[in-house]
Formats: C-alpha cells, sequence, structure tokens
C-alpha cells in the first residue's frame, strides 16, 4: 500500500467513523465511544509492547488514574474538557513515571511481573484512598465534560468529541512511532546491548516509551470517566490491563491500527456481545485470543500483508 | 608490554558466570595502525573485544583510552568517549532501514568526521537502499552497514569481531578495503579474524590469543615468515 492510499483509507475510515453517530442509536453511538476509548488505550500500550518490546501488565493503572483524575477534577473543580483532559494526561504521565523508574530496570518475566504488581498496587491504593477514590465504591455521578460552556451530555456529541480526542492522541502516537525517537525505541527492541555500544543510555529512552504511552492512556481514562460517569478500582486493575493486552496482540503488535482492531474486537465481544451469550463474553474472548494466537502470531493486521 | 597507545588494555580479567575467560589481557592499539586478533574458538576474543565495550564486566584489569581510565563504565559512556564496535553477526536492526540506522548511529557521533552522506558516498550500495529495512539487506550489505554504523559515530578505535564471517572472498576483500580505508583515517583498529587471508591483507601485527592471555605478539610480516609459530598457536599452516 503506496503512503498515499494509505493516507486515503485513513481519510476514509474518519469521514465512516464522524458519521456513524448520525445513522447508530445511542447504544451503538456509546458502543463506539467506548470502543474509540479502548483503542486509544491500547494503541498506547503498542508503543511499550510492540514498539519498544516492554510487555505491560500494569497499563490500567494509568488508564485509572487519568479516569480517577478527569473524574475527581469534574465532580470538584471544573467540567471543563480541556482541564479534565489536561489532569488525566498528567496524572497518567505521573503515575507512569513512578512506575516506569523501577520497572523499566528489569527484563523479561521479571518486566512483566514488575508492571503486574504496581498496577496492582495503584488498585490497592484507589481501593484504600477512600476520601479521594471513593474506595470500593470509586467515583460515581461523574458530570460530562463542557466545551465552551456547552455540556456534551447526549451521546452522538460524546461521540464526536471521542473521536476528535482519538485522532489527536493516534496522529501524536503516530508521530512519536515515525520520529528519531521512534526508530531508537525500535532499536532497543531489537538488540538494546547494540544500541547502548552506539552511546545510547536505554534506561532513559524506556522511561521516555513508559511515559509517553501512560500519559496517552490517562487521556483515555478522561474519556472513559466522561463516558461511563463513573469509575471504580476495578477499571485499572488487572482484568482491565490483560484486556488492553489481548487486544494488541489480537490486532497485531507494532502495527498503525491492529491495536484499535483489536480493541473493537474485545470491547464487542465482551462487552456488547458477552451479554446476550449469558455472560459468557470473556470465554468468547479468550477463545478467539486462543485462535489469533496460533493461527495469526503478527495478530490480524498480519491479514492484510499476507494478501498484500 | 608497554602501555603507549591511544588504547590500552592491562591485565584485563573478566568472565561469565561458568567461569574466568580472560585471565590477564594486556593489549595496546595505536592510531592508524591495525591489530590482527587470531586465536582458536573459545579462547576468549569476543569477550575481550565486549569486556572493552562495558558489554561484559571486567573482573580485574584496566581499559584506558588515551590516558583515561573506562574500566567498568557503561557501554554508552565507552561508546561516547569513543570506541566502536562491529560485533560479530552484524547485529544489525532488521525493521530499521539502512538509512535510519547510520542516523541513530550518529546522534551520539564524536567532534566532525564522517557523516551518513560520507558512508553513502564511500559505499554507494548502501545508498542505493537508504530506504530499505537492513533485515532484507544480503549477507554483504549488512556487513557494509554494521561497518558504516561504526564509522558515523566517529570513533578513535574500532573493535571488529570477525567482519568476514559467512561472506563470500570478494566481499572479504571489500570489507578489507574498508577497514584499510578507516585506519588511513587515524582510528586505530582492533581487527579480530578467523580468515587468515584478510587478517594477513590489512592488519600491521598480528597477537595471538590462547586461553583467556596474549600469547604472541609481533609485525604480520614477521608473523608469515614463522609458519611454526602458527602452526603451533592456530594448529594451522599459515
Amino acid at each position: 500500500m503506496t503512503a498515499r492510499t494509505r493516507r486515503a483509507a485513513v481519510l476514509a475510515a474518519l469521514v465512516v467513523l464522524a458519521a456513524a453517530p448520525l445513522v447508530l442509536n445511542d447504544y451503538r453511538s456509546a458502543t463506539l465511544a467506548r470502543m474509540l476509548v479502548f483503542a486509544l488505550t491500547a494503541a498506547s500500550l503498542d508503543l511499550l509492547v510492540g514498539v519498544t518490546g516492554l510487555p505491560s501488565l500494569g497499563h490500567g493503572a494509568y488508564f485509572g488514574a487519568g479516569a480517577y483524575a478527569a473524574g475527581w477534577v469534574a465532580l470538584h473543580v471544573t467540567h471543563s474538557a480541556p482541564v479534565t483532559l489536561a489532569a488525566a494526561l498528567a496524572m497518567g504521565a505521573v503515575v507512569a513515571v513512578v512506575a516506569g523508574s523501577v520497572a523499566v530496570r528489569a527484563r523479561g518475566v521479571f518486566f512483566l511481573m514488575l508492571t503486574l504488581s504496581l498496577g496492582e498496587i495503584v488498585e490497592q491504593l484507589a481501593q484504600s484512598w477512600s476520601s479521594v477514590t471513593g474506595g470500593s465504591d470509586g467515583l460515581y455521578g461523574i458530570p460530562p465534560p463542557e466545551i465552551a460552556g456547552i455540556a456534551l451530555a447526549d451521546t452522538r456529541s460524546f461521540a464526536w468529541y471521542v473521536l476528535a480526542v482519538f485522532v489527536v492522541g493516534m496522529a501524536a502516537l503516530r508521530c512519536i512511532v515515525g520520529s528519531p525517537l521512534g526508530a531508537t525505541l525500535r532499536g532497543i527492541r531489537d538488540n538494546e546491548a547494540r544500541m547502548r555500544a552506539l552511546g545510547y543510555r536505554t534506561y532513559h529512552y524506556k522511561l521516555a516509551a513508559f511515559v509517553i504511552a501512560g500519559a496517552i492512556a490517562g487521556l483515555a481514562g478522561a474519556l472513559f470517566a466522561g463516558l461511563q460517569r463513573v469509575v471504580s478500582p476495578g477499571d485499572l486493575g488487572f482484568g482491565s490491563s490483560g484486556a488492553m493486552l489481548m487486544a494488541v496482540i489480537i490486532g497485531g503488535e507494532a502495527t498503525a491500527w491492529g491495536p484499535c482492531l483489536g480493541a473493537a474486537i474485545v470491547v464487542e465481544l465482551r462487552d456488547v456481545l458477552g451479554p446476550s451469550l449469558g455472560g459468557h463474553g470473556n470465554l468468547l474472548l479468550g477463545a478467539v485470543f486462543v485462535a489469533v494466537v496460533f493461527a495469526l502470531p503478527g495478530g490480524l493486521a498480519r491479514l492484510r500483508r499476507v494478501a498484500g | 608490554m608497554t602501555p603507549a597507545g591511544l588504547l590500552d588494555v592491562l591485565g584485563l580479567r573478566s568472565g561469565y558466570r561458568q567461569g574466568t575467560v580472560l585471565h590477564g589481557v594486556y593489549l595496546s592499539l595505536k592510531p592508524g595502525r591495525i591489530l590482527g586478533l587470531l586465536g582458536r574458538n573459545g579462547v576468549g576474543k569476543t569477550t575481550l573485544v565486549m569486556t572493552v565495550m562495558g558489554l561484559v564486566r571486567p573482573t580485574g584489569g584496566m581499559v584506558r583510552l588515551d590516558g583515561d581510565d573506562l574500566t567498568g563504565r557503561r557501554p554508552d559512556e565507552i561508546a561516547r568517549a569513543g570506541i566502536a564496535l562491529v560485533p560479530q553477526g552484524r547485529r544489525i536492526w532488521p525493521t530499521l532501514t539502512v538509512a535510519e540506522h547510520l542516523e541513530l548511529a550518529a546522534r551520539h557521533a564524536r567532534g566532525t568526521g564522517r557523516s551518513a552522506d560520507d558512508m553513502y558516498q564511500l559505499l554507494p550500495r548502501l545508498a542505493e537502499r537508504r530506504r530499505q529495512l537492513a533485515g532484507q539487506l544480503s549477507g554483504g550489505e549488512q556487513q557494509m552497514l554494521a561497518i558504516a554504523r561504526a564509522l558515523v559515530t566517529r570513533p578513535r578505535v574500532v573493535l571488529l569481531d570477525e567482519p568476514s564471517e559467512g561472506l563470500a572472498p570478494l566481499l572479504v576483500d571489500q570489507i578489507g578495503a574498508m577497514i584499510k580505508a578507516m585506519a588511513a583515517g587515524g582510528v586505530a583498529v582492533l581487527l579480530v579474524e578467523q580468515d587468515l587471508h584478510l587478517a594477513f591483507g590489512v592488519a600491521d601485527e598480528i597477537a595471538v590469543m590462547a586461553k583467556g592471555a596474549i600469547v604472541h605478539r609481533s609485525d604480520t610480516p614477521a608473523f608469515r615468515r614463522d609458519p611454526a609459530t602458527a602452526r603451533r598457536l592456530l594448529g594451522i599452516q599459515a
């Protein structure tokens, strides 16, 4: 696919996404918004997993921290969308700096377990710091965000708001992947020792990837808080992190749109089809995950490469 | 051995969990000179270059670059001090393009010297393939890229670990010409080699390693005039 056809395909996809809330009912529009939120989170995780080679099992912590920050600001300070987004972005980055400065010193399975542990610590913090987080009840009654004094209370306008933030977040991630920093991260993934032998202090670059991914996940968390109007400790625990990693692997790591496709599939199977299957959405999701791992080790994005 | 070179290795000891590999290596490299390091498999040649580069931690001895003690420093500090490694097996990044390789390598380049554009002029084949993924290059092109990647860092010392490995004779000659060119530019070169044709063709001096130590050092012509020593130390007909 040439750069021109790729641009045309992206533009066409954006037009379809922008037009979708006009024809979809409220439930499907909300599902689309949820897919976009989860897609942005999965894409941010892919910066760690696919681009840098750091398979994190604690990404829900940054997403959840962003959601809590946005929810708390909306409840206690202002509903202004730029402020809640900025608070969530900053909180995701701060939590990622703290967790990343410990985690990126480790490698392989130790890194995986450290990220899992750090995620669990953040979840426990959300459970126990009741005066700020609402404890096990979480934060509820979060008001919808406002832009220029207009509350995005209806599903359609909220879906467009989510799409706009999704586009900005994805554009930022694509710019980073295509930049010299992105090339450095891919170099670290492919051969870290070689990068060090070229003068790179790889710890700093891995930490930078961690913080960027955490900040974007936090941004997605703000969208989630505005969409669900409630944030609870479960949103930043292992279940959330595991689903994000599954989305990346199902869609195809280190691909431009694979994690987004994977996220849409996870939301559809778990949240849309799940209730009609007697709550067995996770079982179906697990079966799909196993099938993709064995039949398409590079994820669904590999289908296009095979076809091409 | 009197340390008086640009790079001095003094009684260097290192190894892995399984045991000590280097048992006190003494070596000295001078600017513009090529030292060919020969030895049978498993005597510690690769461990030596990895230890000098900081990728294996030394347990004793000293590595000095122009008088500065680099012993135990991190690989990134050693690279920025002016030592470059062309590792065995090339170790290129398969998912990065040729251009990205040279851009990444040049980011921490010291002072003035060869740039990526100079490399493209020197190696037109790389220029033709600058947008191609390195994993799609031939073995010879990958080796040229590995050497070019080291040179754009503008090193004072280059450590080459078996650059001829797996290459056709014609390509080995081209690699040899590149090594001579880098030495002509004032770089001190340590060439670890199994290919005697390449080592004898480019090296000013030959050192032989055995059991983790340097056991012989002489000018290349003198070494070639002494086939009995070569047979005794290397087990081959030089």
